[in-house]
């Protein structure tokens, strides 16, 4: 089917907005990466690939890269698996559903900061609710910033309890869009309910998971303020990924170019990420 | 199947039983968060107790009386909703297009709305803020607006791609054999039919400006413009102890939320099961 | 179809052209965009309740006595240099600003974004180590020193019997004496954040740790300077095992919460601790004392050092400024240090004798803890005013990019929590730190 004007208008207009407000930028990023500069303001020097060749050795740049990608696949993982039940368990007609419903996207109601100042408070090495509760369930000291791998671990699981409702959202929508003949005749056929859901839901949930999949993956990989608020990248580094190496360099390192080159680097790599996804799931089939 | 009646209770009892622990999942750590928020400032960090004892709403008062509290939230309010309205109409009629129309190097276009989320979005912000004050809207709430857009549309026109691309183009087709225009099609059979997926998508965009702080912290200033997240941000300072009235802040936006959502939950995606696709 | 691919083709360039010109117009935005009215826009980052209403009244009192506006803007100090980059790529900087990094200011003064305020600042006498003169002019205009040292409990101290420490050795006696299974001995931030630096390198300074030497070259590993690092981590590491349990997180409301909570018997803070324990546990408030960082030999001590000044921009409205700080500085620079009065202890010398600041409530309670201080800038004192970022012969960008970095936090970390040698943790650091500035 071709366009009439409207919609070919519309669809340049949209254009238009993406290049002004999304792609500008974008450049302006990229371009710092290529300059010696401190400043946001001045216009800085050309200084070609410096920046990117001292990047690239930094010991640092590949450690953040792996814990950014095991943060970014971990957390996207479990807020998949977690998601997709809670979203069965919510799509099940119970008295009270409404308000099942309305606690299960609280935690991404409630502003970051505040998820930071909670948690931290709860894991309090001495005092923290949840310290205490596993100390009195035997289970020894629970010290979560003190250890490298518990560290990430924290971060991980807190980052899967606040975005699990975006998922859980998601998957609810694309459960109503599956027909319930579907279902019936799949009884008829006398599927059980496991066979029910690998070969009638999990298929009807299919571009709905693809596009979740995307954003929470790219999300997840660019998630800065949640780690920031909780370790800033320690301890000794152990949850530091790029998006907290490239703020720490501009941003309090005043190496705006060396910040913007983490950065370049980071979304290179992700686009070849979400280029190969996109290739492997393609939403649009051939 | 489950005619067996003890097997049926049995499959209930599961069945709420994992719904209440969804919800202590979900909810524990905020109503943690509201009971520390009623705590008397002495007692603030010495007790653990889950029931409060004493409720004290001196974190409250302060909150109210002297800081912009209010006003933020109202900020927020406008922007958030100017964003959904945006996001929703924006990224249907997008989304449409590329699903049901051949357009050249469509995915490149729609892939290109991803750069918005690939780079650490103060990198993002801070060229906005040139390309805003050309616009002359420095320090406004349709600033903001507009740079929630850039990150709440890629995720509306996605999600809802996919939500068109999954239903079946019959439907269209017979409700245009029975004489209908492509745009009474749409609005009659594709809009009710996605509406769990609009639904989605305006929650979404209402939590991603509800919820941003980079954004509104480069392109706001004025007290008078600001949003909850500044406002607690900076209640919260580097150097104080505002914890209580942080929390404060934080049930006060919450539990408008929750309501709000408990109220929406109910309206729309419970009442699409009986949808026309049943059929 | 043929006409309709021309068009497109038309839209598409003329669309890449637009955006080109768009693109080249508004990325460098032009940094001075004229102002026609007496406005002054002053960007504040002490963004606690009662700076900000001590503002509203400032700009209130200023717009009586002059007629200019002076509107404020309160921005979270982390996010100051972002929020002032935004602010001039806008078009249209702030004209003020309140700064807490001497590094900023730097970066600003070498930019040529800031006036000097030499004359405004002759007009009064100062404190020791706060004018930061860089490039023959003094670039800002200081308030307070927020000096961090540590506090005691007077009670606990004389339950125990014990003594104010004279030096570091003591001190560390005294933590284990007050360390049992309801309290701990002390803590101190091991974390990733700048309350680190503020309250731990204290010990390093005082034992004469240098980090760079006058040409700012790193010498922390090299001389007698390793011998006494490699001493003072040890001692830190021996200080650790009196401290709570997660000091890799702790920051300024650990600090300020652990003490006021009985959860340590002492605790790094500037005298912001008072103010603190006044308002959430006024009991302990009057049972507090404090002493500086000590040496080995107690000889030489330091304090933590937390300067915070304004800086005015280079704007049309540079000369209202200037007018402004003026007026500021002779009516109202009291009115603001009464926001917080113990926590901003005076940078300026004459409030010490001024009557409005010796009438400040919280003054004239805790007069005896604002002497010590006071005594940490006078002329005969011995206290050492450093900090990770002020080090060097004068004020310049590779300190702060140390102090900016984590590499200090980690020396730290690398000891308390993967018990490497100090050694070794001292290498590693002087090596990064070179790495970073080169």
């Amino acid at each position: 089917m071709t366009l009439d004007w409207r919609l070919r208008i519309s669809l340049i207009a949209g254009l238009i907005v993406v290049a002004a407000f999304i792609v500008l930028p974008a450049i302006q990023a990229i371009l710092l990466s290529f300059e010696g500069t401190d400043s946001f303001v001045v216009p800085a020097t050309w200084v070609g690939l410096a920046n990117f060749e001292r990047v690239l050795v930094m010991p640092e740049f590949w450690r953040d890269l792996g814990t950014g990608l095991t943060y970014a696949i971990v957390t996207v993982c479990l807020q998949l698996v977690l998601g997709t039940i809670f979203a069965l368990i919510l799509n099940v007609p119970l008295k009270g559903q409404a308000l099942f419903r309305g606690v299960a996207i609280l935690p991404y109601v409630v502003p970051t900061v505040v998820v930071a100042i909670s948690f931290q408070w709860m894991l309090d090495g001495n005092i923290g609710l949840i310290t205490q509760i596993v100390r009195n369930l035997g289970l020894g000291r629970l010290i979560w910033s003190d250890d490298p791998w518990i560290a990430l671990m924290t971060v991980t699981l807190i980052s899967v309890w606040m975005w699990t409702p975006f998922v859980t959202t998601c998957v609810l929508a694309g459960l109503q869009t599956i027909p319930d003949n579907l279902y019936a005749a799949a009884r008829v056929d006398g599927a059980g309910p496991w066979s029910r859901f690998w070969h009638v839901t999990f298929p009807g949930l299919r571009s709905v998971l693809i596009v979740v999949i995307i954003m929470r993956g790219i999300w997840m990989f660019n998630k800065f303020d949640i780690i920031w608020l909780m370790t800033r990248g320690g301890p000794l580094g152990a949850t530091e990924h790029l998006p907290i190496l490239s703020y720490s360099m501009a941003f309090r390192q005043y190496d705006i170019g060396g910040g913007a080159a983490v950065a370049t680097l980071s979304f290179l790599i992700l686009s070849a990420f979400v280029a190969l996804f996109i290739h492997l799931f393609p939403l649009q089939e051939k | 199947m489950t005619a067996d009646p003890f097997k049926k209770a049995l499959l209930r009892v599961l069945q709420y039983a994992m719904a209440i622990g969804l919800m202590v999942y979900s909810g524990f750590p905020i109503y943690y968060m509201m009971v520390s928020s009623v705590r008397p400032p002495q007692e603030f960090l010495k007790t653990n107790a889950l029931i409060p004892t004493k409720i004290s709403w001196d974190f409250y008062r302060t909150l109210t009386s002297r800081t912009d509290f209010v006003q933020q939230f109202m900020n927020s309010f406008i922007v958030a909703f100017g964003t959904v309205a945006i996001t929703i109409v924006v990224s249907i009629v997008i989304a449409y297009i590329v699903a049901r129309y051949k357009v050249r190097g469509k995915t490149i276009i729609v892939g290109l709305m991803l750069y918005a989320y690939m780079f650490p979005p103060l990198f993002l912000a801070i060229p906005l803020v040139s390309i805003f004050a050309q616009l002359g809207l420095t320090d406004t709430l349709v600033s903001v607006i507009v740079a929630h857009v850039t990150i709440s549309l890629p995720l509306g026109v996605w999600f809802l791609w996919g939500f068109f691309k999954a239903m079946p183009f019959e439907l269209e087709e017979a409700a245009m054999v029975d004489g209908c225009t492509r745009a009474a099609a749409f609005l009659r059979v594709v809009l009710p039919l996605s509406l769990p997926g609009i639904i989605t998508v305006g929650t979404f965009s209402f939590l991603l400006s509800w919820s941003d702080y980079t954004f509104a912290v480069v392109l706001l200033s004025s007290d008078s413009v600001k949003t909850i997240p500044l406002g607690l941000a900076s209640l919260l300072g580097t150097y104080d102890f505002r914890w209580g009235e942080v929390m404060a802040g934080a049930t006060l936006v919450a539990l408008p939320l929750f309501l709000l959502f408990t109220l929406f939950s109910r309206y729309f995606i419970a009442g699409m099961a009986a949808g026309a696709l049943k059929g | 179809m043929h006409k309709n691919g021309a068009k497109a083709l038309l839209t598409r360039r003329q669309l890449f052209a637009a955006g080109a010109a768009v693109g080249a117009a508004t990325l460098y935005a032009p940094y001075v965009k004229a102002q026609s009215k007496a406005r002054i826009r002053l960007m504040n980052t002490e963004t606690a309740i009662p700076n900000v209403e001590a503002f509203k009244e400032i700009a209130a009192a200023y717009n009586k006595a002059s007629g200019v506006e002076l509107i404020v803007d309160n921005v979270e100090v982390e996010d100051s240099l972002t929020k002032l980059s935004a602010s001039m790529r806008s078009g249209n900087p702030y004209d003020m600003s309140v700064l807490g990094f001497i590094g900023d200011v730097l970066l600003l003064a070498d930019q040529d974004f800031l006036v000097p305020v030499d004359d405004l600042v002759a007009k009064y006498e100062w404190g020791p180590r706060i004018l930061f003169p860089y490039k023959g002019h003094t670039w800002w205009y200081p308030y307070d020193y927020n000096f961090c040292v540590t506090w005691y409990r007077k009670d606990l101290y004389a339950k125990s019997g014990l003594k104010v420490p004279t030096n570091r050795n003591e001190f560390l006696a005294n933590a284990e004496k007050l360390n049992s299974d309801s309290m701990n001995g002390c803590m101190y931030p091991t974390g990733n954040t700048s309350a680190t630096q503020w309250m731990t390198s204290g010990f390093f300074f005082a034992e004469g740790v240098n980090f760079l030497d006058d040409d700012l070259k790193v010498v922390l590993d090299q001389g007698d300077n390793k011998s006494k690092a490699v001493e003072t981590l040890d001692y830190f590491n021996k200080l650790y095992q009196f401290m709570p349990a997660g000091m890799s997180q702790a920051a300024w409301a650990q600090a300020l919460g652990q003490f006021a909570n009985q959860q340590v018997a002492h605790a790094p803070y500037s005298a912001r601790m008072i103010d603190n324990l006044a308002a959430n546990a006024p009991d302990l408030a009057d049972q507090v004392g404090l002493f500086p960082y000590y040496s080995s030999s107690g000889d030489t001590a330091s304090v933590g050092f937390g300067y915070d000044g304004f800086v005015i921009l280079n704007t049309p409205q540079a000369e209202e400024s200037r007018k402004f700080m003026a007026w500021f500085a002779d009516n109202m620079y009291i009115r603001w240090l009464q926001a917080a009065p113990l926590a901003m202890q005076p940078a300026r010398l004459d409030v010490y004798e001024d009557k409005r600041w010796l009438e400040i409530p919280m003054i004239q309670k805790y007069k005896g803890v604002m002497d010590e201080l006071r005594a940490m800038i006078g002329k005969d004192s011995s206290v050492q005013i450093t900090s990770l970022d002020t080090q060097g012969k004068e004020p310049n960008i590779q300190a702060a990019k140390i102090y900016g970095s984590r590499i200090y936090n980690e020396m730290l970390q690398s000891v308390t929590l993967k018990q490497r040698s100090s050694a070794e943790a001292v290498d590693v650091a002087a090596q990064q730190m070179r790495k970073l500035i080169g």
